[in-house]
């Protein structure tokens, strides 16, 4: 997509996640990012666990091989902070 | 050991900023990093993890996209605010875009540009700077060529402005040592 992904799949994600067990993880990619209103509402879905990946940290892990070490990292940080958009690339910035 | 991050949304914008900050600031003599966030979305969430993670000061600058910086502005203090010290970051959102600063002086924009630029230019270029950039400078997309063209051209005079006055002190203050310790709630 071309321009920022709004609210909407993250509400659908979320109403999928209710029906799930509570260890569900839900994940949500976007290459140009996402809007205020998505990420505010990916904040108010926990306990519903929902991940955002988006922009050059996707390109990061991708080049990296490392998409799931930046699972697990993104989601530590959801449980540590309540951070659902963790961004990876602070990996990469020394 | 890098002592403060200014996150920017891109490539065009950092070669800006590390032109304003100079010669007082730079990164090679100073532990400050400029980083390129990709995009509004991607250099919110980036600044909070560095503040997260790194507990070092971190500086966003980020455009408006339009006339109204308000909403930006509120959403970002909220976002980042309520995870971290406010102590230790900044938001700037410049209205409506970062390059509208190359508007602010005439001769500045005619050496950058290497042309005459008529005042309506000048005044639309306040209010719509990257498509009058364009027009006025088809190979601004180059990122080398823009570099370049901007180490050519003196922006001593942009010092004076507003956002890069407050800009400069933030950062000063930021790489002077201080006993703050990052809290995160």
């Amino acid at each position: 997509m071309d321009s920022d992904v709004n609210f909407e799949p993250v509400a659908k994600l979320r109403s999928q996640l209710l029906r799930r067990p509570s260890g569900s993880i839900g994940i949500v990619f976007s290459r140009k990012g996402f809007t205020e209103p998505a990420k505010i509402m990916t904040r108010f879905a926990m306990p519903q666990t929902i991940l955002l990946w988006e922009g050059l940290e996707l390109e990061f892990a991708l080049e990296e091989e490392r998409i799931l070490a930046g699972l697990w990292r993104k989601y530590r940080h959801a449980v540590e902070y309540g951070v659902p958009d963790y961004n990876l690339r602070t990996g990469e910035l020394v | 050991m890098t002592e403060c991050y200014i996150v920017v949304e891109g490539a065009r914008e950092a070669v800006l900023i590390r032109q304003l900050l100079r010669p007082d600031f730079d990164e090679s003599s100073q532990h400050f990093k400029i980083v390129v966030g990709g995009g509004y979305s991607s250099s919110e969430s980036l600044t909070r993890s560095l503040l997260i993670e790194r507990r070092k000061p971190v500086i966003l600058i980020v455009d408006a996209d339009s006339t109204d910086s308000e909403t930006r502005q509120q959403f970002l203090e909220s976002s980042i605010g309520h995870y971290v010290d406010r102590r230790l970051w900044k938001v700037f959102v410049v209205t409506p875009t970062l390059e509208s600063l190359l508007f602010s002086d005439k001769v500045l924009l005619e050496t950058l540009v290497g042309q005459s630029v008529s005042e309506i230019t000048l005044i639309q270029g306040q209010y719509e700077p990257l498509p009058t950039l364009k027009r006025l400078l088809p190979d601004a997309e180059n990122l080398e060529i823009f570099t370049e063209r901007l180490e050519n051209t003196d922006l001593t005079i942009l010092h004076s402005h507003h956002f890069v006055q407050e800009l400069r002190h933030c950062l000063t203050g930021f790489l002077a040592p201080n006993d703050v310790s990052l809290a995160v709630s």
